[in-house]
């Protein structure tokens, strides 16, 4: 809708080309880009209303692109003014959304360490166990010598007693 | 005569709600009041023009309103609300103790002849 409106207005090609480039450089909703692209034109128009000749019009709209300076401060501007004239309630809602975002994001940044680090230990708790139970205790009151000889001299079941064979 | 940017910083909105108090008017036709008003005195940059408005629009100050009081020229009147006018008020009244007080520092050099 907003290219229709360009090619319907009688303004000189720069002058177009010029408003175009302030309203892409905008970037805020359509409502309010396309409010200030129909005053911008309207503005060139009153200003080259009083223009007799092609060549005066080109010159004069030169000159009101000079004047009215860089493009993309323009844009800026307008678009830092236009979102001052939001209603309370959206600037509210926009404020929420953000802090939502910025809580999101942090806890997808601290849970990455979680979903591709691998878990390394760094205590071993079995001696730490074991220095815990031996603390105050002798060495040679330690059963374990006693069992793991019992279980060396552990000797197959023979084969008379397996098989029932002894009755 | 070309004015330090930051002289008129301050006194660009109040001319404008002083000129904006007297009817409304859109864009094109406010920058020409101010600079006939002032005797081509002051004037109001392009680049700054529609910032402005839109940021007194916003303090609500100023209302803006699509019109068509021209047969197929659509325009935004600007008007000034009952805010605006307070501010106004306010304003001028801030300016009138500013001027008294550089009067008496410069010996009366702003008082009119």
């Amino acid at each position: 809708m907003a290219k229709e409106d360009i090619n319907s207005k009688q303004l000189p090609d720069v002058a177009k080309q010029f408003i175009e480039h302030v309203i892409r450089k905008v970037r805020y909703n359509r409502k309010a880009r396309v409010d200030v692209q129909n005053e911008l034109f309207t503005h060139f128009e009153d200003e080259l209303q009083d223009c007799k000749t092609e060549q005066e019009r080109q010159e004069k709209t030169k000159h009101l692109i000079e004047e009215f300076g860089d493009i993309k401060l323009l844009a800026t501007l307008i678009r830092r003014a236009k979102k001052r004239c939001r209603p309370l309630w959206q600037k509210v809602l926009i404020r929420t959304a953000q802090v939502f975002g910025i809580i999101i994001l942090y806890i997808i940044i601290c849970a990455i360490p979680l979903m591709i680090g691998k878990p390394t230990i760094k205590i071993d708790y079995v001696q730490w166990l074991n220095e815990k139970q031996q603390a105050d205790r002798e060495e040679s009151e330690n059963a374990r010598v006693y069992y793991k000889e019992a279980a060396e001299l552990l000797v197959d079941m023979p084969k008379w007693l397996s098989d029932g064979s002894y009755t | 005569m070309k004015f330090e940017s930051q002289l008129l910083k301050g006194i660009a909105p109040v001319v404008v709600l002083e000129i904006l108090s007297r009817g409304p008017m859109y864009g094109y036709e406010l920058s020409q009041a101010v600079e006939q008003r002032s005797g081509k005195i002051l004037t109001l940059g392009k680049g700054t023009l529609y910032p402005l408005l839109y940021n007194l629009e916003a303090k609500k100050l100023i209302a803006g309103k699509w019109e068509d009081k021209e047969a197929a020229r659509k325009r935004r009147y600007y008007s000034i609300t009952d805010i605006g006018m307070n501010e106004l008020a306010k304003q001028k009244e801030q300016l009138k103790e500013l001027s008294t007080g550089l009067n008496l520092i410069f010996g009366g050099a702003f008082s009119p002849a």
